[in-house]
């Protein structure tokens, strides 16, 4: 395994990847706990009128940020790395989310969530094995 | 109930990447900043890619709605269904192939999301940082 990750051309943006998967939960982390201090917005004319409110909020604000930062370096890494290598990466933020929301926030983490995480992990790096596209190069 | 908004998020998540897309195919490579640079304005004014950017501030906007009403490690992985429907939509507009990975992932992340439905544990929880 360690020996694959050394031998790979891509393995040189692992670094890069996984501070953009970090960046990335980061951005959820700090939105999550900006909209739970906001309170319950329960549709868009709700929204619209709490908007200033959401809008200023230091968190949201940062969530925002990190969101469309960590975009940008994603779209970055795409364009020198294939997607399949990338995929197993962005399966792991899924992993960061329900780790960080337990730790965070005191998140109820029951079996049906840990076996979703199991199998939707799986199903994402499934995806990476696929030899249709993906790959920027064609 | 929040699956709802959660399915419509991913929806108008898929909706627009896949606007972005065909806007974008008719550019040509971009293969730098500057070259992005240099037709930003004619690039985001493109039909395709406006509504494409329309619909992602539109989705922003709903995910911040659904945060604010469920925990985040319940409707955060609700977003691997964005995968399923971007495989099966990618099929019917761009041609592209599914293979037997594919299909096996499209099962597999439906079963977690379906396993994720049966969590008791959606509602929004105090948060400890508060």
């Amino acid at each position: 395994m360690l020996d694959l990750i050394r031998n790979n051309p891509n393995a040189s943006a692992i670094p890069l990847i996984l501070v953009t998967t970090f960046l990335a939960v980061g951005g959820q982390l700090s939105l999550k706990h900006g909209m739970t201090s906001v309170g319950n917005i329960p549709g868009m004319k709700a929204l619209l009128r709490s908007l200033a409110r959401v809008a200023t909020n230091r968190w949201v604000l940062t969530g925002l940020a990190l969101y469309i930062f960590s975009t940008l370096l994603w779209m970055m890494i795409l364009t020198k790395t294939p997607l399949s290598f990338c995929y197993p990466f962005i399966s792991l933020s899924y992993v960061f989310v329900i780790v960080a929301s337990r730790i965070f926030f005191r998140e109820r983490i029951d079996h049906f969530k840990i076996l979703a995480i199991v199998l939707i992990v799986s199903g994402v790096v499934l995806l990476s094995m696929s030899g249709t596209g993906g790959h920027p190069d064609g | 109930m929040a699956i709802p908004w959660i399915l419509a998020f991913t929806v108008l998540v898929v909706a627009g990447q896949l606007l972005l897309k065909s806007g974008l195919s008719t550019f040509g490579e971009i293969n730098s900043l500057g070259v992005l640079m240099s037709k930003i304005l004619i690039i985001v004014f493109n039909r395709y890619v406006f509504l494409g950017l329309v619909l992602y501030v539109f989705s922003t906007g709903l995910w911040l709605i659904i945060l604010s009403r469920t925990s985040l490690s319940f409707c955060y992985p609700f977003i691997s269904i964005s995968y399923v429907l971007i495989i099966i939509t990618s099929r019917i507009f761009f041609r592209e192939i599914i293979d037997i990975y594919k299909v096996f992932a499209i099962l597999l992340i439906i079963a977690g999301v379906i396993m994720l439905s049966l969590s008791r544990t959606g509602k929004k929880q105090h948060s400890l940082i508060n």
